[in-house]
């Protein structure tokens, strides 16, 4: 299920702030303990995933998490709000909320929106510079996904069907060349061809599958939420007579 | 219940020798009343925290993707003299297996140590320790033999070149 709740929070009165806390306090559950540095407040999140109901929240001291989830309008920070909270954290937080206003967290080394969509713009030219490379080795199926709001470790994916292992060998050769000849960069990856065979370039993860893999891995389905970008040439059809 | 504790690493740790919880106990009593309360309280958490350790041969570790299995006991850990780490790979044995699933109990696999109970620094100085030993198994070119992959898996994956294991993971630590 889908966990992108976002808030615009401006200007709303201070009253309705205890109302945002009762509606999320039923939307997740999540328990969350403060281990923090003398500086900053930490509010953990909690994914509802499918899997992960019998577990208990992670706790951090943040250093490059990323609790953004479609921040594409605004920068301000959600927070969420906990399952067994005190009297004392509701008094902290109204406290905060009338010396700030509505914002209780904001990242320090967060970018303005912007940037944030210039780098975008970046690795978004770089994927589909990729995909164009696999699809002139007649690659199949190419699909290029932003995971960006799903995952906080990357930003796009390349998911792309090779028919033997020797085209496998001949896509990655292609992209890895490309890449270090014009872009600079070096992934991190496999050296040997496999049926799965996965090139890293940070904001970038190229998968190329063999057809019988990509069905048995099922990515597609696994990351549905993220939005697919459209390619501007034309895709091989996944089965060829 | 499962959960995952980062803590700073201590200065009193570092700088103290490791004890073990049941040896000295009944010492912390004495420690409190000779040192400074403060220190005393320091002291008994330390003493009283358990010492966790490397995944080395007869660990019993649970299995967290779909590929059949529910426990499998290392057997070997292939890099590392005394044992294996977070982010690691291990040959196991599967001691415990699902019916119908695509491996079977006492077969050998190789795996991906996912979580451990003990604790790995991270280079921005935190540690990262989990409440149990998971693991993840794959072949032996590193595939994974499962299609997904349950509860964290921390970052450490990525620069031990399991990012497979992350990209089926559905929550990162």
């Amino acid at each position: 299920m889908a966990v992108g709740t976002m808030l615009s929070i401006a200007g709303t009165g201070a009253g309705s702030a205890t109302e945002f806390f009762g509606e999320f306090r039923n939307l997740c559950r999540v328990e969350s303990k403060f281990r923090q540095r003398p500086k900053r407040i930490s509010v953990c999140t909690c994914m509802d995933g499918n899997n992960f109901s019998h577990h208990n929240c992670i706790w951090r001291v943040p250093s490059t998490r990323n609790f953004n989830f479609k921040t594409r309008d605004s920068y301000l920070v959600m927070a969420i709000g906990k399952e067994n909270v005190s009297e004392d954290t509701d008094d902290t937080y109204d406290d905060l909320f009338n010396k700030f206003g509505k914002v209780v967290f904001r990242r320090k080394d967060q970018k303005p929106h912007s940037e944030e969509v210039d780098d975008d713009a970046e690795s978004l030219s770089f994927a589909v510079a990729m995909a164009k490379v696999a699809s002139e080795v007649k690659a199949g199926d190419i699909k290029v996904l932003f995971v960006k709001p799903l995952v906080y470790w990357t930003r796009f994916f390349i998911i792309a069907t090779a028919f033997s292992r020797p085209q496998i060998d001949a896509i990655g050769s292609k992209i890895r060349d490309l890449a270090e000849k014009k872009y600079g960069k070096v992934p991190t990856g496999d050296s040997k061809p496999n049926s799965w065979t996965l090139l890293d370039f940070g904001d970038v993860v190229i998968h190329i599958f063999l057809p019988q893999q990509r069905a048995f891995y099922n990515l597609e389905e696994f990351y549905g939420n993220a939005t697919s970008i459209e390619l501007p040439f034309e895709n091989q059809p996944p089965f060829h007579s | 219940m499962l959960a995952a504790e980062f803590s700073m690493a201590a200065g009193f740790a570092s700088t103290s020798s490791r004890v073990g919880r049941s040896l000295l106990g009944c010492l912390s009593n004495n420690l409190s009343s000779v040192l400074g309360t403060s220190q005393g309280i320091a002291c008994c958490n330390l003493l009283l925290q358990q010492q966790r350790t490397f995944i080395q041969m007869r660990t019993v570790l649970k299995v967290v993707d779909n590929s059949g299995a529910k426990k499998v006991m290392c057997i070997q850990a292939l890099k590392g003299k005394k044992g294996a780490r977070l982010g690691d790979t291990i040959v196991a044995s599967v001691k415990e297996a699902h019916p119908n699933g695509k491996v079977k109990k006492g077969k050998v696999v190789y795996g991906v140590v996912v979580r451990a109970a003990m604790q790995r620094g991270r280079c921005d100085g935190s540690e990262v320790k989990f409440d149990d030993n998971a693991v993840v198994l794959v072949d032996k070119q590193g595939q994974p033999i499962g299609t997904r992959v349950f509860g964290p898996v921390p970052h450490e994956l990525r620069k031990k070149k399991h990012v497979k294991i992350l990209t089926l993971a559905g929550h990162i630590a």
